[in-house]
């Protein structure tokens, strides 16, 4: 485990994940309050890679729910399997065996369907177990997945309780479709991730793009970071900084006009009225 | 910060304080802010950060705890760069008005001025990461800024020059090296 933010902070960014003190901090109480560590911000900061990078540093386990409308406990937590339970059924329907031993033999674990939240809690390794955008389940669902992270076990009717054998470290992540529950936010340690400042961008992309000339790096973070700062539909991701100068590196572009930006809006936006905003703009306030 | 020996009692008021502003804090939150405390150490970065991630639940309430947390807890001890920004400013007011950077600030100190080699440094092996830094801490020392103030941009600009040691480098890289670059 860590031994402090700063740790964090210096594992990261051996494995090219760039994360600021305070926010390196939020991870480390998490951790050792052992606590869900919900992260909330804009779209592309690093929220679902922040979860990967942890669990790479710590040498755990990743397991990874998404959520969507409608996720529900047999899709996050387990299953029987019916095919395969109706199969044992008819064959040992044809072994003339009994009701009683039927009923027991299908419901074991070989016939169990394991889902995320299950596996994170029945596993004997270190487990990172990110819950990704949570904000788009239902309110069901999170109060249930609220026992789960109060409790730390689960009860299987048929077949008794799961406790995990460690605590997972668990990353909660949302973009702020919709507020959850008191409850909920109180048991979480909270971290709010926002797009990096210019210097923090600017190692980025030359971690990420090594091969850039640092001076057109430097052009292209401050075009981003101006850009971000329009009111735009879709403000262009850390992702889409990296990939417009690896695009620009790869066209063999090393200045940015209005001919270039035009030819290549579009790998850092991603909405038509967006586009066609910036083409209507002054690009000195951009390049500035 | 705090001493840990009333440190509980402090986050306890403190939580009282962010209540009465209408921020919901629970018992368990005071909690896990102390232990979060205890965690992180006396580095105030860290404590408020420890604070602010137990207690602020909702981002909507975070102002209210930037505002409190200084009020609270004491303003931050000035750190070397705002120390050094404080001491270049009362030199400014010290000296007279001096108009447009052309004339250099001839203090014998000059010679071993950081912020100057600092400068020199940067445009010397094309470091745009400290250039940009650099640009920022002369933009911050000329301090807030109002409309106004646009009416002598030419006096806060020669000011930002100044307190980065712009013209002592450009006189070095343009005179005696006539191949040094002269601007970012």
């Amino acid at each position: 485990m860590f031994t402090s933010p700063e740790d964090i902070q210096d594992q990261f960014a051996r494995r090219k994940f760039i994360i600021g003190l305070k926010p390196a901090t939020v991870v480390f109480l998490a951790l050792r309050l052992h606590r869900p560590l919900l992260v909330e911000g804009p779209a592309g900061v690093g929220k679902t890679e922040l979860a990967r990078v942890l669990a790479e540093t710590t040498g755990s386990r990743f397991i990874r729910l998404q959520c969507y409308e409608g996720l529900d406990e047999c899709k996050a937590l387990y299953e029987w399997n019916y095919h395969k339970q109706l199969l044992r059924i008819y064959a040992d329907h044809q072994e003339n065996k009994t009701w009683e031993h039927i009923r027991q033999s299908i419901y074991t674990p070989e016939f169990l369907l394991d889902r995320p939240l299950l596996q994170a809690l029945s596993q004997k390794e270190p487990v990172v177990l990110l819950i990704d955008e949570l904000d788009k389940s239902d309110e069901e669902f999170e109060s249930f997945l609220l026992e789960i992270l109060s409790e730390y076990q689960i009860s299987i009717p048929e077949l008794g309780t799961v406790r995990a054998e460690q605590i997972p470290a668990v990353v909660l992540t949302s973009n702020n479709f919709r507020n959850f529950g008191d409850a909920l936010k109180r048991r979480c340690i909270h971290l709010y991730l926002d797009y990096p400042d210019f210097e923090q961008e600017l190692q980025i992309v030359r971690l990420k793009v090594p091969d850039i000339d640092e001076r057109f790096a430097y052009r292209i973070v401050s075009f981003i970071q101006n850009l971000r700062k329009d009111r735009l539909r879709k403000a262009p991701s850390i992702a889409e900084t990296i990939n417009w100068a690896e695009a620009l590196l790869e066209l063999g572009i090393d200045e940015i006009t209005e001919k270039v930006v035009d030819r290549t809006a579009g790998v850092f936006l991603k909405y038509r009225e967006d586009i066609e905003k910036i083409s209507s703009r002054d690009l000195s306030e951009l390049l500035d | 910060m705090p001493s840990a020996k009333n440190l509980d009692e402090k986050i306890l008021e403190f939580g009282h304080l962010l209540r009465r502003r209408g921020v919901n804090v629970t018992h368990s939150q005071i909690a896990d802010a102390l232990e979060s405390a205890v965690l992180v150490g006396t580095d105030r970065t860290g404590f408020e950060t420890a604070l602010s991630c137990t207690l602020i639940k909702d981002i909507e309430d975070l102002p209210v705890f930037e505002e409190l947390f200084p009020r609270y807890f004491g303003e931050p001890p000035p750190d070397e760069e705002q120390a050094e920004e404080e001491a270049l400013r009362e030199e400014d007011a010290g000296e007279a008005e001096e108009e447009d950077g052309d004339t250099v600030p001839d203090d014998e100190a000059a010679e071993d001025d950081p912020r100057y080699q600092m400068l020199l440094k940067a445009v010397k092996e094309g470091d745009y990461l400290m250039l940009h830094r650099i640009g920022k801490s002369a933009v911050d020392s000329l301090g807030t800024l109002h409309s106004r103030d646009v009416f002598r941009i030419r006096e806060l600009l020669a000011k930002a020059k100044r307190g980065i040691g712009w013209q002592r480098a450009r006189d070095t890289l343009c005179n005696p090296s006539p191949s040094g670059k002269d601007d970012a």
